[in-house]
């Protein structure tokens, strides 16, 4: 094949691509200059041409035969399921379109907007004094004295229930495998 | 832009000219269904009958149809006459293109081959009007079709029903333009030599 129709592997693609007339102007006239210098190439186009027209009227005797494709029904109901995904999928489409608006903002962003809301919120909220701040700032705090030994003696409390419940559930356990164990010797001896 | 696009629509209806797809898919995007369903209407035939020859089936063609125009509906705004390579027409045999290969996806390849080879040579059989042997003619391309590897069925009938150019076909399948050739290549010279 001529340099110019290097970007073609092979004969057969250049001719495929010379009937189709896809081909530049340039690549087109060398192609033409080699087939009138080349009989075998010559041979190998109109053997290519004659196939491609016999396909071509073959599927068009099929689609013949078979009749038209019934349109007017098949349009009917394509349209009609056009005209629910209208109704139907149209929000979600918008909401779609929302989302994809808020993920261009970068991450930072949208953290340092959160930050601030969070303390427009608590600034507008301390200033109509519905919370309060720890001493020292505007308001009064509230401490809630607790008890170490209460606690202490809570948690001893959970652990001996959980250790005692461990326990029993492992000794069911055990003597269900035992009489598993049992019944499949006798299952056998037997 | 938009009032030379009305402009466009108005002078096309006035003159008596059909309105081109691109103006139709602008309207579309608008909220336009009228505009939709005459581009429904405009590539009903061509699209079926893809979609019939590639699935071997006419209720899958159907629901791949209605499929493929859903999506139309949901990606319209992403469509871009002026950029999109081979204009609406290519926009659509694409996303078509894509609902067949989902299609084989989701079934085994070799079931549903098996069940496209039966469809055909359970066909009807001749018409009353028909030739014997034109008849076997028509059955036997039909198995000839059913034998041809879903990638060389593909580009052998977007040719064939979309008309379209090999380098449009390379972009709408997503290969090298040399592997769309190829594949031409080989599914004529095989439905030729089945034929016979």
């Amino acid at each position: 094949m001529s340099g110019m129709l290097e970007r073609f592997e092979n004969s057969e693609a250049v001719l495929l691509m010379y009937l189709a007339g896809e081909l530049s102007e340039e690549e087109r006239l060398t192609v033409e200059r080699m087939l009138a210098a080349d009989a075998s190439l010559r041979a190998a186009m109109e053997e290519l041409r004659a196939a491609l027209e016999a396909v071509s009227d073959a599927i068009g005797r099929l689609d013949a035969a078979e009749g038209p494709v019934p349109a007017e029904a098949v349009i009917r109901r394509t349209v009609r399921r056009m005209r629910q995904y209208r109704v139907v999928e149209q929000p979600v489409a918008t909401a779609a379109r929302r989302q994809f608006v808020l993920a261009r903002w970068p991450v930072w962003a949208r953290a340092a907007a959160g930050v601030a809301a969070v303390i427009v919120v608590a600034l507008g909220l301390w200033g109509v004094g519905l919370i309060d701040f720890p001493p020292g700032g505007h308001g009064q705090t509230e401490v809630v004295e607790t008890s170490d030994d209460s606690s202490a003696i809570l948690a001893a409390k959970l652990e001996k229930s959980f250790a005692e419940e461990s326990t029993s559930l492992e000794r069911a356990e055990l003597e269900a495998h035992a009489i598993r164990e049992e019944d499949w010797f006798f299952r056998h001896m037997n | 832009m938009e009032k030379m696009l009305a402009s466009a629509v108005r002078v096309a209806a006035g003159q008596g000219e059909s309105v081109s797809d691109e103006v139709l898919a602008q309207r579309l995007r608008q909220g336009d269904m009228a505009a939709g369903e005459e581009l429904v209407r405009r590539y009903c035939q061509p699209l079926m009958r893809y979609l019939r020859r590639v699935t071997g089936s006419d209720e899958v063609a159907e629901d791949l149809h209605q499929q493929t125009w859903l999506s139309v509906l949901q990606h319209i705004a992403r469509f871009d006459g002026s950029c999109s390579s081979g204009g609406f027409k290519s926009w659509l045999f694409r996303i078509a293109t894509n609902k067949v290969t989902d299609f084989w996806r989701s079934r085994t390849r070799e079931r549903t081959a098996m069940e496209g080879l039966m469809r055909v040579t359970e066909s009807a059989g001749p018409d009353a009007g028909s030739g014997i042997e034109a008849q076997e003619q028509i059955e036997k391309l039909k198995r000839a079709i059913a034998q041809l590897p879903e990638n060389q069925r593909e580009v052998l009938f977007l040719r064939q029903y979309a008309n379209m150019k090999f380098t449009e076909i390379a972009q709408v399948l997503g290969c090298p333009l040399n592997t769309a050739l190829g594949r031409m290549h080989k599914a004529v010279l095989k439905l030729r030599q089945l034929m016979e």
